[in-house]
């Protein structure tokens, strides 16, 4: 607790000057006003309201989640944990969807990744497998939050219910957002890669909807196209 | 407050997928949950600002206007689209989706103007009045601002429209991964015949609503959905109809659609997106709603607490002493009803359901009782006005108590009871040509020699998500290819304890044959063709489909629309004969 109030008080010269904040009032009651008036105290920040969470990035820098890496930007933050890859290969998946993302990613859009197991993955550790798993040296960031409990907020908050990040997870889902419009979805980590870079760029700024139209779909029956969709190239 | 005993009888008669078991085993009264234990919605602490209710008038939607086909540029392409000559389209519409500043009451702030999303400046959209044997070709026009520079900053402005639930192509049905973009367009053709060109599946009330892959709920939230109706020459939208066949319903100005959508608002009249916290932001000059700063968003559902019919506060409508059909239809996102019409706010009065799920019952059911009304589940009523006198006032009324956390249904009845609008009786005696028929359309016969397959789809949450069979939506995964020219039965269950979800399957109408192992009893309210389950906790929904006329992808998912975002919902496809799984 002293730890938090700490890491709040550092917070709070960074949270001045932000668009909107609030702390928010304990209003819980029943059986699980413990837990509630524990999250509830967390200041959230910006459209998005997202807590903040004090990280070490696989190059061992201490940052603020919030502050450092999101606020600004448009972002897919996932959980994972190294040891739970061999079964749950989430990082493989983003390795690919980088790929197909092409000049835009690193550019428009930067990767979070989150470790839920954060006494195992140490920086090093985080570090050597971005590496085996030839992830870009730019644009994605491996990274351990500090704190259980702003962790705990963290995973609440992006899951939006009570949730611990789980280590051993079978089942996970991507989070994706535009930071400063404040716009947020989550996709099956489980989709194709040509689906994730397409729901990642539509919440990027862009194009136009004042000119001459453009035919979306349906394409042509004996056209080409993906798998799952219905529209033209 | 009526008592639990009262509510269990109630709830018989509304239906046994009202009767669950808790983990004791003891039966409860239980309609569901939208939000687990322990979460406060932001209207509890910031109520949306107060409104003097009945005093907006019913906003009714205009009819959707044909352009012609030279209109569209470039023309509508049938190698685009399945089956296009044998449905050639008769009209032609071209919908334009924006962003509009949409008054929701009279009373400031709101008179000032919401910002939503709009179909040619208003929401609900224009209503689509469409007739078996004359198909129709719209054309939708994203116009929407894109990213960031839009007014509604927690939608996408984005769409994949679909008209629910009907007989149309994959390509045209609003496949969740069809979308357009800000300037872009999507071609729908709605072919207008009833499936298996079989009578008896001929449809009436259908809406349309965005289906967008991971942001139905905010878009339709955000305003879009309208309705869209079909009719033959059975329901033939002319209660002076000379042909003996004619089922003579109130038509015209007396047939009037009413869609339910629960809002909330900060203090600027702005909408909210709010999955249950506290302390909405005030929009300001940039005009945001936006996200209320706190932790407790939950992917359990988003509960307003101003009630809204046709995108109007709690309005009235004046009515003539005859009778009306009233297609109420729930738009959502989560909110579950349990409505009737009462003069004093209690007592239901005598009305006639003539539809369940937009189709035609095989003969009105006369009931004195209130009706359960989940996400996207509709009921056409006939209320006939002329037994009262003018100056009464009847009251739309829902008695269905959430709980004080917000987290959905406690499955106690509300005393008071909120009254979401108002019927001002006005005028003398009217003649009244309109019937209530006393045969409406037989249920299709259930063939068994007909079942192909037949499949169990497990509920259930996991981790902040949930899931269908274990899995989350996946758009390039088949999770059931089905065998067209073929019937199966499928068996819903809901795993979850907490949860009440109401599942759609698109494209074709069901029948379910059992609830909780239990028959369906004939002439019962359930008794009929429908796309929508309730699966309350720990139900059990088994009923019988048949898969026609087209190939390709649709989907099955929960109607509670966040639930479909996170990511309830299953791909299944229509295969060549033998290539099934």
């Amino acid at each position: 607790m002293n730890d938090r109030r700490k890491f709040l008080k550092g917070v709070s010269g960074a949270a001045a000057g932000l668009a909107a904040t609030a702390a928010v009032g304990a209003v819980q009651q029943g059986s699980t006003a413990k837990k509630g008036a524990k999250l509830t105290r967390a200041k959230l920040y910006g459209r998005a309201q997202l807590p903040e969470a004090m990280v070490e990035t696989m190059d061992g820098k201490r940052l603020h989640l919030y502050a450092d890496l999101i606020r600004g930007k448009a972002v897919v933050l996932n959980y994972m944990a190294i040891d739970n890859e061999a079964r749950f290969p989430i990082t493989a998946k983003l390795v690919e969807i980088a790929k197909k993302l092409g000049p835009r990613f690193g550019k428009d859009v930067q990767f979070i990744s989150i470790t839920s197991d954060a006494v195992r993955d140490t920086p090093a550790r985080l570090r050597a497998f971005a590496r085996k798993m030839g992830v870009p040296d730019h644009g994605w960031q491996f990274v351990r939050v500090l704190s259980e409990e702003e962790g705990a907020v963290l995973a609440m908050r992006l899951y939006r219910h009570h949730r611990k990040p789980d280590p051993h997870t079978r089942l996970d889902a991507m989070h994706y957002g535009n930071e400063p419009v404040g716009l947020w979805g989550l996709f099956p980590s489980s989709i194709a890669a040509d689906d994730a870079v397409l729901r990642i760029r539509s919440i990027l700024p862009g194009g136009r909807s004042d000119g001459e139209m453009r035919r979306a779909g349906p394409r042509k029956l004996d056209e080409a196209g993906l798998p799952f969709n219905h529209r033209v190239g | 407050m009526v008592s639990r005993r009262d509510t269990l009888k109630l709830g018989a008669a509304a239906g046994a997928a009202l009767l669950t078991k808790s983990a004791a085993g003891q039966m409860i009264p239980q309609s569901g949950l939208v939000f687990p234990d322990g979460y406060t919605p932001s209207w509890v602490d910031n109520p949306s600002p107060p409104v003097r209710p009945f005093t907006t008038p019913l906003f009714r939607m205009p009819n959707a206007k044909p352009v012609p086909r030279s209109a569209l540029n470039p023309p509508p392409d049938p190698a685009r689209h399945q089956r296009f000559h044998e449905f050639e389209p008769k009209k032609f519409y071209i919908q334009t989706l924006q962003e509009i500043l949409w008054a929701y009451h009279v009373d400031p702030p709101y008179n000032r103007g919401s910002w939503s999303y709009g179909f040619d400046g208003i929401t609900p959209g224009q209503t689509f009045i469409t007739n078996y044997g004359e198909p129709l070709f719209v054309r939708r026009l994203n116009r929407l601002p894109p990213v960031g520079m839009g007014k509604v900053a927690w939608a996408l402005p984005s769409f994949s429209i679909h008209t629910h639930n009907g007989h149309q192509a994959s390509e045209s049905d609003g496949f969740p991964a069809d979308f357009a973009d800000p300037g872009e367009y999507w071609d729908h053709h709605y072919p207008s015949f009833p499936a298996g060109f079989d009578p008896t599946e001929v449809m009436s009330t259908l809406w349309y609503h965005d289906h967008r892959l991971d942001f139905t709920a905010t878009n339709v939230y955000a305003g879009f959905s309208g309705f869209f109706l079909a009719f033959d020459d059975r329901d033939s939208n002319n209660e002076n109809d000379r042909n003996p066949q004619a089922f003579r319903l109130p038509s015209g100005k007396y047939d009037v659609p009413l869609i339910l959508h629960d809002v909330q608002f900060d203090q600027d009249g702005q909408v909210v997106w709010d999955f249950v916290g506290s302390h909405p932001t005030t929009s300001g000059e940039a005009g945001h709603g936006g996200y209320g700063p706190n932790p407790f968003y939950t992917v359990n559902g988003m509960i307003g607490d101003r009630f809204t019919v046709n995108r109007i506060i709690q309005p009235y409508f004046k009515v003539e002493r005859r009778k009306y059909r009233l297609r109420l239809l729930n738009g959502g996102p989560s909110r579950f009803y349990s409505l009737a019409f009462t003069k004093d706010g209690k007592t239901p009065e005598t009305v006639y359901i003539i539809s369940n799920d937009g189709n035609l019952l095989p003969h009105p059911i006369e009931t004195k009782d209130y009706f359960d009304i989940w996400p996207a589940n509709r009921y056409d009523i006939i209320v006939d006005f002329s037994k009262y006198r003018e100056g009464d006032q009847i009251y739309l009324t829902n008695r269905l108590e959430e709980r004080d956390d917000g987290a959905g249904a406690t499955g106690r009845y509300l005393d008071p009871t909120n009254l979401l609008m108002r019927f001002d009786v006005v005028g003398g005696r009217v003649e009244d040509p309109s019937r209530i028929p006393d045969r409406m359309i037989e249920r299709p016969k259930i063939d068994l020699s007909e079942v192909k397959r037949e499949r169990l789809f497990v509920f259930d949450y996991t981790n902040g998500l949930f899931t269908i069979n274990g899995r989350l939506m996946d758009p390039n995964r088949i999770d059931a290819a089905i065998e067209q020219g073929t019937a199966e039965i499928w068996t819903l269950r809901n795993d979850g304890d907490a949860w009440g979800h109401p599942i759609h399957t698109h494209f074709e109408e069901f029948q379910i044959i059992e609830v909780n192992g239990k028959p369906v009893p004939p002439g019962s309210m359930k008794w009929g063709r429908k796309d929508v389950v309730q699966l309350g906790p720990g139900d059990e929904v088994k009923f019988f489909g048949r898969w026609r006329d087209f190939f390709g992808k649709y989907v099955m998912h929960c109607h509670n629309v966040v639930h479909e975002d996170h990511a309830m919902m299953i791909r299944w496809d229509i295969v060549e004969p033998g290539t099934g799984f």
